[in-house]
Protein backbone atom coordinates (compact mmCIF):
# COMPACT_ATOMS: atom_id res chain seq x y z
CA UNK A 1 0.00 0.00 0.00
CA UNK A 2 1.21 3.49 -0.84
CA UNK A 3 1.38 5.76 2.21
CA UNK A 4 -0.67 8.95 2.04
CA UNK A 5 2.27 10.78 3.65
CA UNK A 6 5.89 9.67 3.16
CA UNK A 7 7.56 8.30 6.29
CA UNK A 8 10.97 9.85 6.89
CA UNK A 9 12.87 7.45 9.11
CA UNK A 10 16.21 8.14 10.73
CA UNK A 11 18.39 5.14 9.85
CA UNK A 12 21.82 6.44 10.90
CA UNK A 13 23.47 9.63 12.18
CA UNK A 14 23.89 10.70 8.56
CA UNK A 15 21.09 9.01 6.60
CA UNK A 16 17.32 9.00 6.31
CA UNK A 17 15.07 6.51 4.56
CA UNK A 18 12.04 8.03 2.88
CA UNK A 19 9.47 5.24 2.76
CA UNK A 20 6.67 5.70 0.27
CA UNK A 21 4.85 2.35 0.56
CA UNK A 22 4.91 -0.89 2.51
CA UNK A 23 4.54 -3.22 -0.47
CA UNK A 24 5.97 -3.44 -3.98
CA UNK A 25 3.81 -1.93 -6.71
CA UNK A 26 4.11 0.09 -9.90
CA UNK A 27 2.71 3.17 -8.13
CA UNK A 28 5.21 2.85 -5.28
CA UNK A 29 8.08 2.58 -7.73
CA UNK A 30 6.83 5.51 -9.83
CA UNK A 31 6.78 7.63 -6.68
CA UNK A 32 10.35 6.47 -5.87
CA UNK A 33 11.47 7.58 -9.36
CA UNK A 34 9.72 10.93 -9.02
CA UNK A 35 11.42 11.53 -5.67
CA UNK A 36 14.87 10.63 -7.03
CA UNK A 37 14.35 13.07 -9.92
CA UNK A 38 13.40 15.82 -7.47
CA UNK A 39 16.40 15.18 -5.23
CA UNK A 40 18.76 15.11 -8.24
CA UNK A 41 17.33 18.33 -9.64
CA UNK A 42 17.40 20.10 -6.27
CA UNK A 43 21.17 19.53 -6.07
CA UNK A 44 22.05 20.09 -2.45
CA UNK A 45 25.76 19.85 -1.59
CA UNK A 46 24.83 18.42 1.81
CA UNK A 47 23.28 15.33 0.13
CA UNK A 48 26.18 13.00 -0.67
CA UNK A 49 24.44 9.87 -2.01
CA UNK A 50 20.98 8.65 -2.96
CA UNK A 51 20.01 4.95 -2.95
CA UNK A 52 16.57 4.21 -4.38
CA UNK A 53 14.92 0.79 -4.28
CA UNK A 54 11.42 -0.71 -4.51
CA UNK A 55 9.49 1.41 -1.98
CA UNK A 56 12.03 3.77 -0.47
CA UNK A 57 14.82 6.22 -1.13
CA UNK A 58 17.79 6.36 1.24
CA UNK A 59 19.54 9.74 1.39
CA UNK A 60 23.00 10.01 2.90
CA UNK A 61 24.05 13.51 3.92
CA UNK A 62 27.04 15.30 5.38
CA UNK A 63 26.33 16.09 9.05
CA UNK A 64 28.94 18.86 8.90
CA UNK A 65 26.69 20.71 6.46
CA UNK A 66 23.21 19.89 7.76
CA UNK A 67 21.80 18.73 11.09
CA UNK A 68 19.36 15.82 11.21
CA UNK A 69 16.52 18.27 11.85
CA UNK A 70 17.41 20.44 8.85
CA UNK A 71 17.81 17.45 6.54
CA UNK A 72 14.52 15.92 7.66
CA UNK A 73 12.74 19.19 6.89
CA UNK A 74 14.37 19.38 3.44
CA UNK A 75 13.40 15.78 2.65
CA UNK A 76 9.82 16.34 3.82
CA UNK A 77 9.66 19.31 1.43
CA UNK A 78 11.08 17.28 -1.47
CA UNK A 79 8.88 14.23 -0.82
CA UNK A 80 5.51 15.94 -0.56
CA UNK A 81 2.86 15.37 -3.21
CA UNK A 82 4.78 12.94 -5.45
CA UNK A 83 3.33 11.88 -8.77
CA UNK A 84 2.93 8.09 -8.90
CA UNK A 85 1.94 7.93 -12.55
CA UNK A 86 4.34 6.52 -15.16
CA UNK A 87 7.39 8.66 -15.95
CA UNK A 88 6.94 10.81 -19.02
CA UNK A 89 10.41 10.39 -20.37
CA UNK A 90 12.06 7.03 -19.93
CA UNK A 91 14.56 4.87 -21.71
CA UNK A 92 13.59 1.58 -23.30
CA UNK A 93 16.62 -0.66 -23.56
CA UNK A 94 16.56 -3.78 -25.67
CA UNK A 95 18.72 -6.61 -24.39
CA UNK A 96 19.53 -9.42 -26.84
CA UNK A 97 19.45 -12.81 -25.12
CA UNK A 98 20.42 -16.22 -26.38
CA UNK A 99 18.09 -18.60 -24.53
CA UNK A 100 18.88 -22.31 -24.24
CA UNK A 101 20.79 -24.77 -22.11
CA UNK A 102 24.16 -23.82 -23.62
CA UNK A 103 23.69 -20.26 -22.28
CA UNK A 104 21.25 -20.76 -19.39
CA UNK A 105 21.93 -24.12 -17.75
CA UNK A 106 18.67 -24.15 -15.74
CA UNK A 107 16.27 -23.55 -18.64
CA UNK A 108 15.09 -27.18 -18.95
CA UNK A 109 14.51 -27.40 -15.21
CA UNK A 110 12.61 -24.08 -15.11
CA UNK A 111 10.40 -25.03 -18.07
CA UNK A 112 9.62 -28.45 -16.56
CA UNK A 113 8.83 -26.89 -13.20
CA UNK A 114 6.42 -24.42 -14.82
CA UNK A 115 4.85 -27.10 -17.01
CA UNK A 116 5.89 -25.28 -20.20
CA UNK A 117 7.95 -26.21 -23.21
CA UNK A 118 11.08 -24.18 -23.91
CA UNK A 119 9.47 -22.07 -26.67
CA UNK A 120 6.59 -21.05 -24.37
CA UNK A 121 9.03 -20.15 -21.61
CA UNK A 122 11.10 -17.99 -23.99
CA UNK A 123 7.95 -16.29 -25.28
CA UNK A 124 6.66 -15.53 -21.78
CA UNK A 125 10.05 -14.20 -20.68
CA UNK A 126 10.69 -12.03 -23.75
CA UNK A 127 7.15 -10.69 -24.24
CA UNK A 128 6.73 -8.18 -21.37
CA UNK A 129 8.29 -4.79 -20.92
CA UNK A 130 10.17 -4.88 -17.62
CA UNK A 131 11.22 -2.05 -15.38
CA UNK A 132 14.42 -1.74 -13.31
CA UNK A 133 13.11 -1.41 -9.73
CA UNK A 134 16.45 -1.67 -7.93
CA UNK A 135 20.14 -2.22 -8.59
CA UNK A 136 22.48 -3.93 -6.21
CA UNK A 137 23.79 -7.28 -5.05
CA UNK A 138 26.72 -6.69 -7.40
CA UNK A 139 27.67 -3.60 -9.45
CA UNK A 140 25.03 -2.90 -12.10
CA UNK A 141 22.80 -5.92 -11.29
CA UNK A 142 19.23 -4.88 -12.26
CA UNK A 143 16.19 -6.29 -10.43
CA UNK A 144 13.51 -6.35 -13.15
CA UNK A 145 9.82 -6.24 -12.24
CA UNK A 146 6.95 -7.18 -14.50
CA UNK A 147 7.62 -10.87 -15.09
CA UNK A 148 4.78 -13.23 -15.97
CA UNK A 149 3.93 -15.13 -12.75
CA UNK A 150 3.65 -18.35 -14.76
CA UNK A 151 7.47 -18.51 -15.04
CA UNK A 152 8.25 -17.65 -11.40
CA UNK A 153 10.62 -20.18 -9.79
CA UNK A 154 12.55 -20.09 -6.50
CA UNK A 155 16.28 -19.53 -6.21
CA UNK A 156 18.59 -22.55 -6.44
CA UNK A 157 18.85 -24.37 -3.09
CA UNK A 158 22.65 -24.19 -3.41
CA UNK A 159 23.92 -21.07 -5.21
CA UNK A 160 26.54 -21.48 -7.94
CA UNK A 161 30.02 -20.38 -6.93
CA UNK A 162 30.40 -18.72 -10.31
CA UNK A 163 27.85 -17.34 -12.77
CA UNK A 164 29.05 -16.06 -16.17
CA UNK A 165 28.74 -12.33 -16.95
CA UNK A 166 25.59 -11.60 -18.97
CA UNK A 167 23.61 -14.52 -17.53
CA UNK A 168 19.85 -13.92 -17.34
CA UNK A 169 18.12 -15.52 -14.38
CA UNK A 170 14.86 -15.85 -12.48
CA UNK A 171 14.31 -15.72 -8.71
CA UNK A 172 10.77 -15.63 -7.39
CA UNK A 173 8.72 -13.24 -9.50
CA UNK A 174 11.74 -11.18 -10.60
CA UNK A 175 14.21 -11.57 -13.40
CA UNK A 176 17.71 -10.11 -13.55
CA UNK A 177 21.00 -10.03 -15.42
CA UNK A 178 24.43 -10.72 -13.90
CA UNK A 179 26.68 -7.87 -15.18
CA UNK A 180 29.86 -9.58 -14.03
CA UNK A 181 31.07 -13.01 -13.08
CA UNK A 182 30.04 -13.56 -9.45
CA UNK A 183 28.55 -16.30 -7.28
CA UNK A 184 24.77 -16.44 -7.64
CA UNK A 185 21.61 -18.42 -6.92
CA UNK A 186 19.19 -17.29 -9.64
CA UNK A 187 17.98 -19.96 -12.10
CA UNK A 188 19.69 -19.23 -15.40
CA UNK A 189 17.77 -19.41 -18.69
CA UNK A 190 19.97 -17.49 -21.13
CA UNK A 191 22.79 -15.02 -21.60
CA UNK A 192 23.27 -11.62 -23.24
CA UNK A 193 26.42 -10.72 -25.16
CA UNK A 194 26.04 -7.09 -24.02
CA UNK A 195 28.45 -5.74 -21.41
CA UNK A 196 26.19 -4.16 -18.79
CA UNK A 197 28.95 -2.67 -16.66
CA UNK A 198 32.29 -1.33 -17.84
CA UNK A 199 33.94 1.17 -15.47
CA UNK A 200 36.25 2.39 -18.24
CA UNK A 201 33.46 3.62 -20.53
CA UNK A 202 32.12 7.18 -20.45
CA UNK A 203 28.73 5.60 -19.69
CA UNK A 204 29.74 2.73 -17.37
CA UNK A 205 26.20 1.36 -16.95
CA UNK A 206 23.80 0.30 -19.71
CA UNK A 207 20.83 0.36 -17.29
CA UNK A 208 19.66 2.72 -14.54
CA UNK A 209 16.84 2.51 -12.05
CA UNK A 210 13.50 3.26 -13.72
CA UNK A 211 14.58 2.16 -17.22
CA UNK A 212 12.27 -0.07 -19.24
CA UNK A 213 13.81 -3.30 -20.55
CA UNK A 214 12.78 -5.73 -23.25
CA UNK A 215 14.56 -9.01 -24.01
CA UNK A 216 15.10 -9.84 -27.69
CA UNK A 217 15.68 -13.56 -28.35
CA UNK A 218 18.72 -14.18 -30.56
CA UNK A 219 20.39 -17.34 -31.86
CA UNK A 220 23.90 -18.62 -31.21
CA UNK A 221 25.33 -17.06 -34.36
CA UNK A 222 24.05 -13.60 -33.45
CA UNK A 223 25.38 -14.11 -29.94
CA UNK A 224 28.85 -14.89 -31.30
CA UNK A 225 28.68 -11.94 -33.67
CA UNK A 226 27.55 -9.47 -30.97
CA UNK A 227 29.99 -10.87 -28.43
CA UNK A 228 32.77 -10.39 -31.00
CA UNK A 229 31.77 -6.77 -31.57
CA UNK A 230 31.77 -6.03 -27.88
CA UNK A 231 35.14 -7.58 -27.18
CA UNK A 232 36.83 -5.19 -29.64
CA UNK B 1 57.84 6.44 -6.47
CA UNK B 2 57.41 3.60 -4.00
CA UNK B 3 57.66 -0.12 -4.64
CA UNK B 4 55.82 -2.78 -2.68
CA UNK B 5 58.28 -5.53 -1.73
CA UNK B 6 55.79 -7.69 0.21
CA UNK B 7 52.03 -7.10 0.08
CA UNK B 8 51.11 -8.25 3.59
CA UNK B 9 47.68 -9.71 4.35
CA UNK B 10 45.34 -7.25 2.64
CA UNK B 11 47.01 -4.02 1.63
CA UNK B 12 44.86 -1.78 -0.53
CA UNK B 13 44.93 1.68 -2.05
CA UNK B 14 42.05 3.86 -0.81
CA UNK B 15 40.78 7.41 -0.87
CA UNK B 16 37.60 8.87 0.67
CA UNK B 17 35.45 6.43 -1.29
CA UNK B 18 33.20 6.25 -4.32
CA UNK B 19 30.28 8.69 -4.16
CA UNK B 20 27.22 8.83 -6.39
CA UNK B 21 27.26 5.24 -7.67
CA UNK B 22 25.42 3.40 -4.92
CA UNK B 23 22.24 3.68 -6.99
CA UNK B 24 23.98 1.41 -9.52
CA UNK B 25 24.99 -1.08 -6.86
CA UNK B 26 28.58 0.14 -6.45
CA UNK B 27 29.68 0.13 -2.78
CA UNK B 28 31.20 3.21 -1.16
CA UNK B 29 34.56 1.64 -0.16
CA UNK B 30 37.22 4.02 1.24
CA UNK B 31 39.04 3.51 4.55
CA UNK B 32 37.60 1.34 7.32
CA UNK B 33 38.98 3.84 9.90
CA UNK B 34 38.24 7.27 8.44
CA UNK B 35 39.86 9.07 11.39
CA UNK B 36 43.24 7.34 11.11
CA UNK B 37 43.23 7.81 7.32
CA UNK B 38 42.54 11.53 7.62
CA UNK B 39 45.14 11.93 10.37
CA UNK B 40 47.82 10.23 8.23
CA UNK B 41 47.13 12.64 5.36
CA UNK B 42 47.23 15.66 7.69
CA UNK B 43 50.57 14.59 9.18
CA UNK B 44 52.22 14.73 5.75
CA UNK B 45 50.52 17.95 4.63
CA UNK B 46 47.98 16.31 2.28
CA UNK B 47 44.33 17.12 1.75
CA UNK B 48 41.50 14.77 2.74
CA UNK B 49 41.15 13.81 -0.95
CA UNK B 50 44.68 12.37 -1.28
CA UNK B 51 45.17 8.65 -1.93
CA UNK B 52 46.79 6.45 0.74
CA UNK B 53 47.33 2.80 1.70
CA UNK B 54 45.29 0.72 4.16
CA UNK B 55 46.96 -2.39 5.52
CA UNK B 56 45.35 -5.20 7.47
CA UNK B 57 46.89 -7.08 10.45
CA UNK B 58 50.05 -8.14 8.54
CA UNK B 59 51.54 -5.01 7.02
CA UNK B 60 53.52 -4.58 3.81
CA UNK B 61 57.19 -3.92 3.15
CA UNK B 62 57.64 -0.71 1.18
CA UNK B 63 60.75 0.43 -0.70
CA UNK B 64 61.07 4.21 -1.04
CA UNK B 65 62.67 4.72 -4.45
CA UNK B 66 62.74 8.49 -3.87
CA UNK B 67 62.94 10.49 -0.66
CA UNK B 68 59.45 10.76 0.83
CA UNK B 69 57.74 12.13 3.91
CA UNK B 70 55.26 9.53 5.21
CA UNK B 71 53.14 8.81 8.31
CA UNK B 72 51.72 5.63 9.83
CA UNK B 73 48.47 5.78 11.83
CA UNK B 74 45.69 3.47 13.03
CA UNK B 75 46.68 0.04 14.38
CA UNK B 76 50.00 -0.27 16.20
CA UNK B 77 52.54 -2.02 13.98
CA UNK B 78 56.11 -2.88 14.99
CA UNK B 79 57.32 -0.85 12.00
CA UNK B 80 60.97 -0.25 11.14
CA UNK B 81 62.57 2.06 8.61
CA UNK B 82 65.95 0.53 7.76
CA UNK B 83 65.87 -1.17 11.20
CA UNK B 84 65.05 2.03 13.13
CA UNK B 85 61.67 1.89 14.91
CA UNK B 86 59.01 4.09 13.31
CA UNK B 87 56.88 6.12 15.66
CA UNK B 88 53.13 5.93 15.10
CA UNK B 89 51.07 9.07 14.37
CA UNK B 90 54.23 10.96 13.45
CA UNK B 91 55.61 12.22 10.17
CA UNK B 92 58.86 10.50 9.15
CA UNK B 93 61.26 11.39 6.34
CA UNK B 94 62.30 8.26 4.43
CA UNK B 95 65.57 8.65 2.52
CA UNK B 96 65.73 7.45 -1.09
CA UNK B 97 66.41 3.71 -1.13
CA UNK B 98 65.14 3.04 2.39
CA UNK B 99 62.79 0.19 3.35
CA UNK B 100 59.77 0.29 5.65
CA UNK B 101 58.92 -3.12 7.19
CA UNK B 102 55.57 -3.11 9.00
CA UNK B 103 55.30 -6.57 10.66
CA UNK B 104 52.12 -7.76 12.39
CA UNK B 105 49.81 -5.39 14.30
CA UNK B 106 50.13 -5.67 18.08
CA UNK B 107 47.04 -3.55 18.79
CA UNK B 108 44.18 -2.98 16.36
CA UNK B 109 43.75 -4.33 12.85
CA UNK B 110 44.20 -1.60 10.24
CA UNK B 111 47.12 0.71 9.60
CA UNK B 112 47.22 3.74 7.31
CA UNK B 113 50.23 4.94 5.34
CA UNK B 114 50.06 8.38 3.79
CA UNK B 115 52.77 9.88 1.59
CA UNK B 116 53.37 13.61 1.15
CA UNK B 117 51.89 14.51 -2.24
CA UNK B 118 49.53 11.52 -2.18
CA UNK B 119 49.69 8.39 -4.32
CA UNK B 120 49.01 8.90 -8.02
CA UNK B 121 46.45 6.33 -9.13
CA UNK B 122 43.99 6.38 -12.02
CA UNK B 123 40.51 6.76 -10.52
CA UNK B 124 37.70 4.46 -11.61
CA UNK B 125 34.16 5.81 -11.20
CA UNK B 126 35.57 8.93 -9.58
CA UNK B 127 37.63 7.23 -6.87
CA UNK B 128 40.96 5.47 -6.43
CA UNK B 129 39.57 3.23 -3.67
CA UNK B 130 40.19 -0.46 -4.28
CA UNK B 131 37.06 -2.61 -4.40
CA UNK B 132 38.46 -6.04 -5.13
CA UNK B 133 35.12 -7.78 -5.79
CA UNK B 134 34.51 -5.63 -8.86
CA UNK B 135 38.15 -4.95 -9.71
CA UNK B 136 37.76 -1.20 -9.19
CA UNK B 137 40.41 1.34 -8.18
CA UNK B 138 43.92 0.79 -6.82
CA UNK B 139 46.34 -1.24 -8.92
CA UNK B 140 44.23 -3.33 -11.34
CA UNK B 141 41.41 -3.36 -8.76
CA UNK B 142 43.29 -5.77 -6.46
CA UNK B 143 45.24 -5.81 -3.21
CA UNK B 144 48.87 -4.73 -3.53
CA UNK B 145 51.52 -7.40 -4.15
CA UNK B 146 55.29 -7.46 -4.32
CA UNK B 147 56.55 -5.67 -7.43
CA UNK B 148 53.78 -3.04 -7.60
CA UNK B 149 55.22 0.43 -8.18
CA UNK B 150 53.16 3.51 -7.36
CA UNK B 151 53.95 7.11 -8.19
CA UNK B 152 53.93 9.65 -5.35
CA UNK B 153 52.50 13.04 -6.34
CA UNK B 154 54.58 16.18 -6.51
CA UNK B 155 53.52 18.49 -3.73
CA UNK B 156 53.20 22.15 -4.57
CA UNK B 157 53.24 23.09 -0.89
CA UNK B 158 56.55 23.46 0.90
CA UNK B 159 57.04 20.17 2.70
CA UNK B 160 56.63 19.94 6.45
CA UNK B 161 59.67 18.81 8.34
CA UNK B 162 59.54 15.34 9.83
CA UNK B 163 58.87 14.24 13.44
CA UNK B 164 55.57 16.02 13.83
CA UNK B 165 53.26 14.06 16.11
CA UNK B 166 49.52 14.08 16.61
CA UNK B 167 48.46 14.99 20.15
CA UNK B 168 47.38 11.74 21.84
CA UNK B 169 44.17 13.29 23.16
CA UNK B 170 42.61 13.66 19.72
CA UNK B 171 42.87 9.91 19.03
CA UNK B 172 39.70 7.80 19.36
CA UNK B 173 39.70 5.54 22.47
CA UNK B 174 40.88 2.44 20.57
CA UNK B 175 40.42 -0.80 22.53
CA UNK B 176 40.07 -4.58 22.05
CA UNK B 177 36.69 -4.37 23.80
CA UNK B 178 35.18 -0.96 23.00
CA UNK B 179 31.68 0.32 23.56
CA UNK B 180 30.30 1.78 20.34
CA UNK B 181 27.32 4.09 20.18
CA UNK B 182 24.46 3.72 17.72
CA UNK B 183 21.26 5.48 16.73
CA UNK B 184 18.18 3.27 16.82
CA UNK B 185 15.63 3.04 14.00
CA UNK B 186 12.78 2.68 16.53
CA UNK B 187 10.82 0.14 14.46
CA UNK B 188 8.22 -1.51 16.65
CA UNK B 189 6.98 -3.39 13.56
CA UNK B 190 10.34 -5.14 13.17
CA UNK B 191 11.77 -5.65 16.66
CA UNK B 192 10.41 -6.71 20.02
CA UNK B 193 10.43 -4.10 22.80
CA UNK B 194 13.28 -6.01 24.46
CA UNK B 195 15.61 -5.86 21.43
CA UNK B 196 17.29 -2.59 22.45
CA UNK B 197 17.72 -3.79 26.00
CA UNK B 198 19.30 -7.05 24.78
CA UNK B 199 21.84 -5.43 22.45
CA UNK B 200 22.82 -2.73 24.97
CA UNK B 201 23.32 -5.05 27.92
CA UNK B 202 25.46 -7.88 26.49
CA UNK B 203 28.88 -8.04 24.81
CA UNK B 204 29.04 -9.40 21.25
CA UNK B 205 32.02 -11.22 19.76
CA UNK B 206 33.53 -10.48 16.34
CA UNK B 207 33.44 -13.76 14.38
CA UNK B 208 35.87 -14.93 11.70
CA UNK B 209 33.23 -14.01 9.08
CA UNK B 210 34.26 -10.38 9.22
CA UNK B 211 35.93 -8.32 6.52
CA UNK B 212 35.82 -4.91 4.85
CA UNK B 213 32.21 -5.57 3.92
CA UNK B 214 30.95 -6.13 7.45
CA UNK B 215 31.37 -7.75 10.85
CA UNK B 216 29.23 -10.73 11.76
CA UNK B 217 28.79 -10.79 15.53
CA UNK B 218 27.88 -13.56 17.91
CA UNK B 219 26.10 -13.19 21.25
CA UNK B 220 22.68 -13.10 22.90
CA UNK B 221 19.94 -13.43 20.23
CA UNK B 222 17.98 -10.27 19.38
CA UNK B 223 14.19 -10.76 19.33
CA UNK B 224 12.19 -9.68 16.26
CA UNK B 225 8.66 -8.31 16.56
CA UNK B 226 6.00 -11.01 16.67
CA UNK B 227 4.99 -10.53 13.02
CA UNK B 228 8.50 -9.99 11.61
CA UNK B 229 10.68 -12.83 10.31
CA UNK B 230 13.70 -10.56 9.96
CA UNK B 231 13.17 -9.87 6.25
CA UNK B 232 12.13 -6.51 4.80
CA UNK B 233 11.71 -5.12 1.29
CA UNK B 234 15.29 -4.35 0.22
CA UNK B 235 16.40 -0.80 0.96
CA UNK B 236 19.60 1.25 1.01
CA UNK B 237 22.13 0.51 3.75
CA UNK B 238 24.17 3.37 5.25
CA UNK B 239 27.58 2.93 6.89
CA UNK B 240 27.46 1.23 10.29
CA UNK B 241 24.00 -0.29 9.83
CA UNK B 242 23.26 -3.07 12.30
CA UNK B 243 21.40 -5.71 10.32
CA UNK B 244 19.92 -8.50 12.39
CA UNK B 245 20.24 -11.77 10.47
CA UNK B 246 18.88 -14.88 12.16
CA UNK B 247 18.72 -12.91 15.46
CA UNK B 248 22.45 -11.99 15.32
CA UNK B 249 23.86 -8.52 14.53
CA UNK B 250 25.93 -7.84 11.40
CA UNK B 251 27.51 -4.37 11.27
CA UNK B 252 28.05 -3.09 7.75
CA UNK B 253 31.36 -1.43 6.96
CA UNK B 254 33.22 0.25 4.06
CA UNK B 255 32.62 -2.33 1.29
CA UNK B 256 29.00 -3.03 2.34
CA UNK B 257 26.44 -3.99 -0.31
CA UNK B 258 24.30 -1.00 -1.31
CA UNK B 259 20.84 -2.46 -0.60
CA UNK B 260 19.72 -5.26 1.68
CA UNK B 261 16.61 -7.10 2.78
CA UNK B 262 17.31 -7.70 6.48
CA UNK B 263 15.71 -5.74 9.32
CA UNK B 264 18.06 -3.17 10.84
CA UNK B 265 18.10 -2.16 14.47
CA UNK B 266 19.99 1.10 13.83
CA UNK B 267 23.47 2.19 12.82
CA UNK B 268 26.78 2.70 14.63
CA UNK B 269 27.60 6.43 14.69
CA UNK B 270 30.30 7.78 12.37
CA UNK B 271 32.40 8.87 15.36
CA UNK B 272 32.70 5.27 16.60
CA UNK B 273 33.27 3.54 13.24
CA UNK B 274 37.08 3.85 13.80
CA UNK B 275 36.75 1.80 17.02
CA UNK B 276 34.99 -1.00 15.12
CA UNK B 277 37.42 -0.77 12.21
CA UNK B 278 40.28 -1.74 14.51
CA UNK B 279 38.65 -4.94 15.86
CA UNK B 280 39.79 -8.46 14.96
CA UNK B 281 37.93 -11.77 15.12
CA UNK B 282 37.72 -12.81 18.78
CA UNK B 283 37.50 -9.22 20.09
CA UNK B 284 34.26 -8.12 21.70
CA UNK B 285 32.13 -5.02 21.46
CA UNK B 286 29.33 -3.47 23.49
CA UNK B 287 26.61 -1.19 22.16
CA UNK B 288 24.99 1.87 23.68
CA UNK B 289 22.22 3.92 22.08
CA UNK B 290 22.45 7.69 21.68
CA UNK B 291 20.38 10.41 20.07
CA UNK B 292 21.25 11.65 16.60
CA UNK B 293 22.04 15.09 18.04
CA UNK B 294 24.61 13.58 20.38
CA UNK B 295 26.06 11.48 17.51
CA UNK B 296 26.46 14.52 15.28
CA UNK B 297 27.89 16.64 18.10
CA UNK B 298 30.64 14.05 18.76
CA UNK B 299 31.38 13.72 15.03
CA UNK B 300 31.71 17.51 14.61
CA UNK B 301 34.05 17.61 17.62
CA UNK B 302 36.33 14.96 16.04
CA UNK B 303 36.33 16.78 12.71
CA UNK B 304 37.03 20.05 14.52
CA UNK B 305 40.02 18.51 16.32
CA UNK B 306 41.44 17.32 13.00
CA UNK B 307 40.96 20.71 11.35
CA UNK B 308 42.63 22.50 14.29
CA UNK B 309 45.57 20.07 14.22
CA UNK B 310 45.92 20.53 10.46
CA UNK B 311 45.94 24.30 10.91
CA UNK B 312 48.42 24.15 13.78
CA UNK B 313 50.82 22.10 11.63
CA UNK B 314 50.68 24.43 8.64
CA UNK B 315 50.99 27.55 10.84
CA UNK B 316 54.01 26.05 12.59
CA UNK B 317 55.58 25.58 9.19
CA UNK B 318 55.20 29.17 8.07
Amino acid sequence: MRYSEPKIILISDSAFSIELANSISKEAFNAVSALVDRIDQFYSTSIVDVIPSYCSVVVEYDPLQASAKEMKALLAFLAHDLDDGPRKCRHLIEIPVCYGSGFGPDIDEVAARCGLDIEELIYLHSDPEYQVYAMGFSPGFPYLAGMDPRIAVPRLAIPRTSVKAGSVGIAGDQTGIYPMQTPGGWQLIGRTPLTLFDPFQAEPFVLSIGDAVRFIPIDENSFAELAGEHSD
Amino acid sequence: MIEIIRGGMLTTIQDQGRYGYQRYGIPRSGPMDWFAARLANILVGNTAADTFIESTIMGPTVHFIDECLFALTGATFPAELDHDPVEMNTSVLAPAGSHLVMGTATQGARGYLAFSGGLVVEPSLGSTSTYTKAGLGGVDGRALIGGDRIEVGATTLPRYGDRRSAPWNILPPYSDAPTVRFTSEKRADRFDDRALEVITSHPYTITAESDRMGYRLDGVPIPYAERCDGNIISEGIPLGSIQVIDHRPVVLMADRQTIGGYAKLGAVIKADIPLLAQLKPGNSVRFSDVTVNEAQRVFRKMQGDLVLFDRALSNAHH
